[in-house]
């Protein structure tokens, strides 16, 4: 090893209480870093995942207004359709509103053609397709509240009057980690027979439409040709992308995310400070030493070195400690936050943002010192007290 | 024992180091405060030089002129025929590295390196390899007498120790000339002998050039030559004869 290397490594060292405390400051930083980031990433994580030739068919107003289920025959006959299925938004309460969990009602025959990362098997397909009061959850829901196959799960309609049972017939997983398991689907038709019965003026309409294009080059064609269809109709459509879609839902909350990613860059700034203090303590405390080096025939350079070391040093050692520990910690808050995030996975962007802060921090926190050291005259240098 | 008049010391016989018309001035706020005023004497190859005087007579301060880490404010210092006021700095830091060995009054080690790595660290600056600079190290430790302490760390050393170490670090690069601030200032009685000792060995035996600065009577009686200064320049010079 170096003499450089020897100093550095022996320097950071020296004050065991001090560099453990720094060390633990910049833990939690770049780990409260990293998680926040993860949030702001998984909160895009429907942008991230869709799929570029499928589109979403809503009211031209307002997403919250239905569209007739007759839409359904004329959408597919549109030139360019692969594929189309409705759902609709249920909104119901499981016990308490605090147990919230996204329900969906669908098309058990069609949904399953366009969502493929929805992955069922066939025994729990033909079961739903069987059962009218049938429902299937993720694997995540399922787990949450302990949901088994037979069992009957109530809930308590806010958009839909009254009580729904369902029966649940099996359990979903998905594809990769980015989908969405904390689901509960049931079948649309007994939605709509329902509502025949209780609340007429909502039967027969759905949220949205999705559509399988099949071909990203076709998607701006078939979603014009959509909506042209329904043009001067009862309830005109807009047709977009399934990513443009999920833009439109992400940016209502655009203000809670920003506001998080600057929580998460301000506890770095804090961080940069305290590691800056730090680092002009020890170098003040040391300038005898530093002093005595360039009387010997080292450069200001080399001291200036030095601190450059022991502050990257202390910074990516606790950089590396949060990059390790930021993966449980997102899954523990992922647990804890129930349906809220389907899951928190570290991305590898995120991962090189966590060592590019350290490493920033390392650098700018010794900027000063450095400076300071390498400046100060051997003479005034050697008059410090140590 | 002789005392010369400054005028009266004989110049250009082997002279190492040619101090002429050296001054040099401190800023203490907005006043200027002279400290040494156009100084001029030599010093001869193998000297043992003790510079003495009351506090703020500036025998520090020609120190640090002597050893290339201040600069005068005006005049020429000439070492070995080089004048290293106009040495730009990092060709003064290289000077340094190769001519100047340093011994303090708070032996000014590295805290963190033990007494062998203390004693390397000057010969990091060389190019020699690891193993040679440990040999050198070793040696210049065995010189001073501390072939048994090469690895402790600088608080695990008595004074007289952390001064001997200090010692074997200023030598180990043979430079052409040791520079000492009041290298005993900090010890008891027999650790400065013994710091003292070995100083006048290194004069006698290895022919070292020595300028020491001290307020220690005893410890100048070691000295070949003493210099007084009084308000910044030369009062009076004592040539003594040593066996």
């Amino acid at each position: 090893m170096s003499q450089w290397l020897t100093l550095v490594a022996r320097n950071v060292l020296r004050q065991r209480l001090r560099t453990s405390l720094t060390l633990v400051g910049l833990v939690v930083s770049i780990l409260a870093f990293g998680v926040l980031q993860t949030v702001v990433k998984t909160w895009y994580a429907g942008v991230d995942g869709a799929v570029p030739s499928r589109l979403l068919t809503r009211n031209a107003v307002s997403f919250t207004l239905p569209l007739p289920q007759a839409y359904y025959k004329r959408i597919g006959a549109v030139e360019g359709v692969r594929h189309v299925t409705y759902m609709t938004w249920f909104g119901g309460v499981y016990k308490d509103p605090k147990n919230f969990f996204p329900q969906f009602a669908i098309d058990a025959a069609s949904y399953f053609d366009i969502f493929p990362e929805i992955l069922v098997s066939d025994e729990v397909r033909r079961a739903f397709l069987r059962d009218r009061r049938g429902a299937i959850v993720g694997r995540r829901l399922a787990k949450r509240f302990g949901f088994r196959p037979g069992d009957v799960v109530q809930l308590r309609g806010t958009l839909f009057p009254g009580n729904w049972e369902f029966v649940i017939c099996g359990v979903f997983d998905g594809r990769d980690a980015k989908t969405d398991t904390s689901q509960l689907f049931f079948r649309w038709d007994y939605l709509n027979e329902t509502l025949r019965v209780r609340s007429k003026a909502q039967a027969d309409q759905v949220g949205f439409f999705a559509v399988d294009v099949g071909s990203i080059n076709r998607v701006a064609e078939v979603s014009q040709a959509i909506d042209e269809v329904f043009r001067n109709s009862r309830a005109e459509t807009l047709t977009e992308t399934e990513r443009a879609f999920q833009i439109g839902f992400v940016k209502q909350t655009e203000a809670i995310l920003i506001s998080i990613r600057v929580v998460s860059f301000v506890v770095i700034f804090i961080i940069l400070a305290v590691m800056a203090n730090t680092m002009a303590m020890t170098a003040r405390e040391r300038l005898r030493e530093y002093a005595t080096l360039k009387a010997i025939g080292f450069s200001p350079g080399y001291v200036a070195r030095l601190i450059l070391g022991e502050s990257v040093a202390i910074a990516l050692v606790g950089g590396a400690i949060a990059i390790g520990l930021t993966p449980p910690v997102a899954s523990r808050l992922a647990e804890l936050s129930a349906t809220l995030f389907p899951s928190l996975i570290v991305s590898v962007n995120t991962v090189l943002l966590q060592a590019l802060s350290a490493l920033a921090v390392g650098v700018l926190a010794a900027v000063l010192p450095m400076r300071q050291a390498a400046r100060v005259s051997i003479v005034n240098g050697l008059r410090a007290l140590g | 024992m002789t005392v010369l008049r400054v005028s009266d010391v004989p110049t250009g016989e082997d002279v190492l180091i040619a101090l002429s018309d050296v001054s040099k001035s401190y800023r203490r706020g907005a006043q200027i405060v002279p400290v040494l005023s156009k100084l001029t004497f030599d010093i001869r190859r193998k000297e043992f030089l003790a510079l003495m005087g009351p506090s703020g007579s500036g025998k520090s301060t020609l120190l640090n002129l002597i050893a290339g880490i201040d600069s005068p404010d005006h005049g020429s210092i000439t070492v070995a025929g080089e004048d290293i006021t106009l040495l730009p700095e990092a060709d003064l830091a290289d000077w340094r590295a190769a001519n100047v060995g340093f011994i303090f009054q708070f032996y000014n080690l590295m805290p963190v390196l033990t007494a062998l790595e203390n004693v390397e660290l000057p010969l990091t600056l060389t190019g020699l390899k690891r193993r040679e600079r440990r040999d050198r190290a070793q040696l210049a430790l065995s010189l001073v007498g501390l072939s048994d302490r090469v690895k402790h760390l600088p608080s695990e050393l008595s004074g007289g120790q952390q001064q001997r170490v200090a010692i074997a670090r200023a030598i180990v690069t043979d430079p052409t000339m040791l520079v000492a601030d009041e290298p005993t200032g900090d010890l008891d009685r027999q650790s400065a002998e013994e710091v003292l000792e070995i100083m006048q060995r290194l004069n006698r035996d290895m022919g070292k050039t020595i300028v020491m600065v001290t307020h220690d009577r005893r410890a100048a009686a070691r000295a070949k030559r003493i210099m007084h200064l009084e308000k910044g320049d030369l009062s009076y010079l004592v040539e003594q004869r040593l066996e």
